[in-house]
């Protein structure tokens, strides 16, 4: 399971044919990589919905799925940072709506903490979203991936503990 | 080479280390560093801190990097490219360290345990396969010690066959004396350094043996061969496990220790770049030893401690005639838990006298 | 001090004399006068080794975790206030029968930083003592089964000196320059894990560095992997960590873990309310969660 998040990444940043349009992989280091870990029963479908309704979003986002926002450890997101991901989002069920009861709630306390920290060790807090989506929120989906992706890209360059290499 | 002697002024000496400063050659020297004291890279003389007797931390990670790179590679389509780094050795004398060239370095104001690491080492990374890494950084390390005057309790060099005085392992000693110093030179090294340039060697007044200061009569409290002797016998004494229920594992007696040198290799990389390094490692860990199938042949702290004392005062011993310990009592006075090696060492050696007799 | 150590070895002498324990872990005297260390006491004819002093900075509580401890059974445990708080957070997060541990409590009035002490420091004053003893609210452990009193007067205190005064420099500071300090910081790390040995609470029989498929922290000595390993670090203690200030005690190269660790417990006891080690029957704050939450970073 876990090798499988750390592939999932890493083919999240390999893709070829990035952005349609562009030749391989010419644009790759100019646009920002955006991972997406959601969850199976809200989020997940939320994006589907969207797919299926035809509706278009930036093009940057990557999605990668788990069972349930509560499984999304903040080791993810340093993962995704360390492959070169720009901005990460973690999205799941809205409060109550949860598959697992109360996965989401975990969640929260977690990554209330780890933004927490971030922020405290150096790193830019705005590169890390967390977000209640449901199935149902094709829309809200569209609009926090495309508010998410030009927040990102107004970032500048910055050192920071991830961007080393 | 047969030892020279000189004599130089204290005004002198800061006037040698500046000029070596601006030669270009990369000086590293104890230096404050938030109210301790650390081998560092100094750009000044008065940088550096020689009041102090020992920095917190050995100069072994200029021998043995705490990450050092092996290859890398690059993968890009069918191209698969692999850096070699000891093919970049050799046309500056340079060798690399984490991608980047160093040329000559010189330590200054070591004390002589931590100069007599160097050759300790040194043998550990011949005596089968040549380790050209580490060699290469040898080769360019040119040691100045200063002889210490007053060693405090936690220091056994005495007893670990080295002495407060000892100029085994450094390229030049200094003492204190005279106008400012008295200078023994050991080594061709030590005397390149000397002639490095026409101003330096006149900074340098020779002097006759004679001239030189004697060392003291240091005299050892214990006797280090009747410690190897208790190793030799007890492996199985219960005095480890009950001495060592208080060490925590944290390593940190092998992190500081000038001339513990156990690495571990790994992989790190992507799918297109990645690299082999090898990072400083501890016996003192669990996952040391820790098998594949989940056995671990040292499954206490005891017998970890064990490991470190047979190796230090048993194994390499047998190996190299030469004990790997320099006592510098850095693993003493920076242990967490107050684990102190002199003292262990010379109770060892006690109960060893006492069962002869 | 002889009244303390006189009920100390009172103590001890009798719980292994009963056989109410099978070790005592307490404090004795160390490799230099200003020095103390731990001692491990089976027979209670030894009982007399055991002392207390302001030289007792070891938090005794991380012996708990070692297998080789863990073989006696019942134990016995000689503990200053901060340290106890460690012995609460085990047995609330299960790693501790309340019945197998005898807790010896005593009375501290601040440790003096063992830097100092190695300097010749022997008085107990707001200059010398650690930063936790000038926000310590249990100068009397919370829970204890024996408590032995001191007899040493309370240090002063006249605001002078700030505990912990740079978290709020850090968090005046942008996120650049922040990330500049430590930076600066956690390029110092040797990655001697002597932070994680030393904590009371870093129980893991294999730490998440040592996994390697996947490989989550890059085991570099270098920036990367130094800071990852710094980080991780301090977010499995957030909200865990207890404050006894074992992990900055040990780090040969100085890096200020406090800050990072003081930092996290104020942000969760802000957020959540909740203090780490304080009641044994708490849960823990990541254990557990409240439908009404901190919700305001959430889209």
């Amino acid at each position: 399971m876990e090798n499988n998040i750390v592939e999932d990444v890493q083919n999240a940043r390999d893709e070829k044919e990035y952005s349609a349009g562009s030749a391989k992989g010419e644009d790759k280091d100019k646009e920002p990589r955006i991972i997406a870990f959601v969850c199976n029963w809200c989020t997940y479908n939320g994006a589907d919905l969207a797919g299926t309704s035809r509706m278009k979003y930036a093009e940057n986002v990557r999605v990668i799925k788990l069972p349930c926002t509560g499984r999304i450890d903040p080791l993810f997101v340093v993962e995704a940072f360390k492959k070169g991901a720009k901005g990460v989002l973690v999205s799941g069920c809205h409060p109550g709506d949860c598959h697992y009861t109360s996965g989401n709630y975990h969640s929260r306390r977690k990554y209330t903490a780890f933004r927490d920290l971030l922020s405290y060790l150096g790193v830019d807090i705005n590169r890390v979203e967390f977000s209640w989506i449901s199935a149902s929120e094709g829309n809200k989906w569209v609009s926090v991936i495309n508010e998410f992706t030009n927040k990102i890209k107004l970032l500048p360059d910055n050192s920071d503990i991830f961007s080393k290499k | 080479m047969e030892e020279k002697y000189y004599e130089i002024s204290s005004d002198n000496i800061e006037k040698f280390v500046n000029n070596l400063i601006a030669q270009d050659d990369e000086v590293i020297a104890p230096k404050d560093k938030d109210g301790d004291t650390f081998y560092d890279k100094i750009t000044d003389f008065k940088d550096a801190d020689l009041n102090i007797l020992l920095p917190k931390l050995s100069f072994k990670e200029y021998l043995l990097p705490k990450t050092e790179t092996l290859f890398e590679y690059s993968i890009s389509g069918s191209n698969i490219n692999i850096l070699d780094p000891i093919e970049n050795i050799g046309a500056d004398g340079g060798s690399v360290n984490s991608g980047k060239k160093t040329g000559k370095r010189i330590i200054f104001g070591s004390r002589p345990c931590d100069a007599g690491a160097g050759p300790i080492m040194e043998k550990v990374f011949n005596w089968d396969y040549k380790d050209e890494f580490f060699n290469e950084k040898f080769k360019n390390l040119y040691i100045i010690s200063i002889a210490c005057v007053q060693p405090d309790n936690y220091c056994f060099c005495t007893e670990a066959q080295l002495s407060p005085e000892s100029s085994y392992g450094s390229d030049i000693l200094l003492k204190k004396g005279g106008s400012g110093y008295f200078a023994k030179v050991i080594t061709e090294k030590g005397l390149e350094l000397i002639n490095s340039s026409s101003e330096n060697a006149g900074l340098f007044k020779e002097i006759s043996k004679d001239a030189f200061p004697a060392d003291k009569d240091w005299k050892a409290a214990f006797d280090i061969k009747k410690t190897q002797g208790f190793l030799d016998k007890n492996f199985t004494s219960s005095y480890f496990q009950e001495k060592f229920l208080s060490c925590i594992g944290c390593g940190i007696c092998t992190y500081t220790c000038p001339t513990c040198h156990c690495f571990d290799i790994q992989d790190e990389g992507t799918n297109e770049k990645g690299k082999r390094i090898r990072n400083w490692d501890s016996c003192q860990f669990g996952i040391f030893t820790l098998h594949t199938s989940g056995h671990n042949p040292r499954v206490t702290q005891g017998d970890r401690y064990r490991q470190r004392l047979m190796h230090k005062f048993k194994i390499y011993n047998e190996k190299f005639n030469k004990y790997l310990c320099v006592g510098c009592g850095r693993c003493s006075r920076n242990c967490p838990e107050d684990i102190d090696l002199r003292e262990i060492t010379s109770e060892l050696s006690l109960m060893e006298s006492s069962a002869g007799d | 001090m002889e009244k303390m150590n006189d009920k100390l070895q009172k103590t001890a002498k009798e719980l292994l004399e009963n056989k109410e324990v099978n070790l005592i872990i307490g404090f004795t005297k160390g490799s230099n006068p200003l020095r103390m260390r731990s001692v491990f006491i089976t027979d209670p004819d030894d009982v007399s080794k055991l002392s207390f002093n302001a030289h007792c900075v070891q938090d005794l509580a991380v012996f708990l975790k070692k297998p080789e401890v863990k073989k006696f059974g019942k134990v016995g445990l000689i503990v200053k206030g901060c340290d106890e708080k460690a012995v609460n957070t085990l047995i609330q997060e299960y790693q501790l029968s309340r019945d197998n541990i005898k807790i010896i409590g005593v009375e501290c009035r601040g440790v003096v930083k063992q830097n100092l002490a190695d300097k010749g420091e022997d008085s107990v004053k707001q200059s010398t003592v650690y930063d936790k003893c000038l926000v310590c609210e249990v100068h009397t452990p919370l829970l204890y089964d024996y408590l032995v009193e001191s007899d040493e007067p309370a240090f002063e205190i006249n605001g002078d000196i700030k505990p912990y005064a740079k978290i709020e420099e850090l968090d005046a500071m942008s996120v650049e320059d922040r990330n500049m300090f430590w930076q600066k910081e956690f390029e110092k790390c040797i990655k001697c894990y002597a932070c994680r040995q030393a904590c009371p609470l870093c129980y893991c029989t294999r730490c998440i560095v040592e996994k390697n498929t996947p490989q989550w922290i890059e085991t570099n000595i270098e920036e990367t992997g130094n800071a990852q390993w710094n980080m991780i670090r301090a977010y499995h203690l957030s909200g865990r960590c207890i404050g006894c200030g074992e992990c900055e005690r040990a780090c040969p190269v100085n890096i200020p873990l406090m800050l990072v660790n003081e930092k996290m417990a104020r942000d969760v006891f802000e957020k959540f309310g909740y203090k780490s080690g304080v009641d044994i029957n708490a849960k823990p704050v990541f254990g557990t969660f409240d439908a009404n939450d901190f919700n305001e970073f959430i889209k």
